[in-house]
């Protein structure tokens, strides 16, 4: 008799999400860096705005991280968000993965903001999710009759993975 | 002798927990030696916080890597993410060549692409920080340069006699 046995990686929700809070920061970094808005302020929060995406995102609760620019003459643009989908229990075989070369191109072709414009970050829920510092309510800006662009999947894991997409006056 | 280690980032462990393997890895090598304070080498990589982070979780440190370079050390230390991250073997001890470490170190950190405004403001809080090119090898220890120059000056006694 043949006995054989087959390595399965085990690879939980926390995986999952620490992969997938790191790449949105990191992309909301690089965002905020082409279009030359002072990040100080992300790179200040950055534990503990990542702590708290993770967070969410291992509940499941998370379904949106949205990036809006607010330019000095009141106009919100352009706006990002990445929006976070689950696939249930996990696909065991899935991989880790992260889009970093064609968002460095999508990046590229953005065009750069007045002086002075300033980044709000929100997340948005599906339902209830866990009490996070430094994050309370608040109201997003509507994206009613922007043009929208959608990157598609930047990143992914077993459990869940985050797309891109982007609005613009 | 120049070196290289690997740490593994997100999915393993996030990129602040990385940063904070980075500069633990950075401050058991230098510190060392006796002429670098203990916790000199984190005091200055804290002049990065936040932005250390960012460099890792956007893949900034994963091809090229910072370079520590000093007298007789050339370490090049890469972060990777994603799948890679899964089959890093992650070599955490101090690395050879630290116990002579002096105050001349200096971190180069690679191109950062939409970061690099960012890195280049950070760098000037320390003259240990740097984002020129690094040197392709580690500078002579100075009893290797005293030896070469020993040396020269027997070739020069030999030529007034």
């Amino acid at each position: 008799m043949t006995f054989t046995s087959v390595s399965t990686p085990t690879h939980t929700i926390v995986h999952t999400a620490t992969h997938l809070a790191d790449v949105i920061l990191g992309s909301i970094a690089d965002i905020l860096g082409t279009l030359g808005i002072d990040a100080t302020q992300v790179f200040a929060d950055w534990d503990r705005d990542n702590r708290a995406i993770s967070e969410w995102i291992k509940e499941g609760s998370l379904t949106t991280v949205a990036l809006e620019c607010h330019q000095p003459n009141g106009v919100v643009a352009p706006i990002f968000e990445f929006p976070v989908s689950y696939t249930g229990t996990g696909e065991g075989d899935r991989k880790f993965t992260a889009d970093r070369a064609a968002l460095a191109r999508y990046l590229a072709k953005l065009q750069t903001v007045p002086s002075g414009t300033i980044y709000k970050m929100f997340c948005s829920y599906n339902g209830w999710h866990s009490s996070q510092s430094g994050w309370g309510p608040a109201t997003r800006a509507s994206v009613a009759g922007m043009r929208s662009y959608s990157f598609g999947t930047l990143a992914a894991g077993p459990h869940a993975s985050t797309g891109l997409r982007y609005f613009t006056k | 002798m120049e070196r290289t280690r690997l740490i593994a980032a997100a999915p393993v462990r996030s990129a602040s927990e990385a940063w904070q393997v980075l500069t633990t890895l950075l401050s058991d090598t230098l510190e060392r030696g006796s002429s670098i304070p203990t916790g000199s080498v984190a005091a200055v990589l804290a002049n990065l916080n936040g932005l250390g982070p960012a460099l890792i979780a956007g893949g900034h440190l994963e091809s090229k890597g910072i370079v520590l370079v000093d007298e007789g050390l050339h370490l090049t230390i890469r972060v990777l993410t994603a799948d890679a991250a899964l089959d890093v073997e992650e070599n955490l001890n101090p690395v050879p060549g630290g116990a002579s470490a002096t105050d001349g170190w200096t971190i180069y950190f690679p191109p950062a692409g939409p970061l690099d405004k960012a890195l280049s403001s950070a760098v000037k809080s320390s003259p240990h920080l740097s984002t020129a090119e690094p040197p392709a090898s580690a500078p002579a220890q100075r009893s290797e340069r005293a030896a070469k120059s020993l040396i020269d000056v027997d070739a020069l006694r030999g030529l007034g006699n």
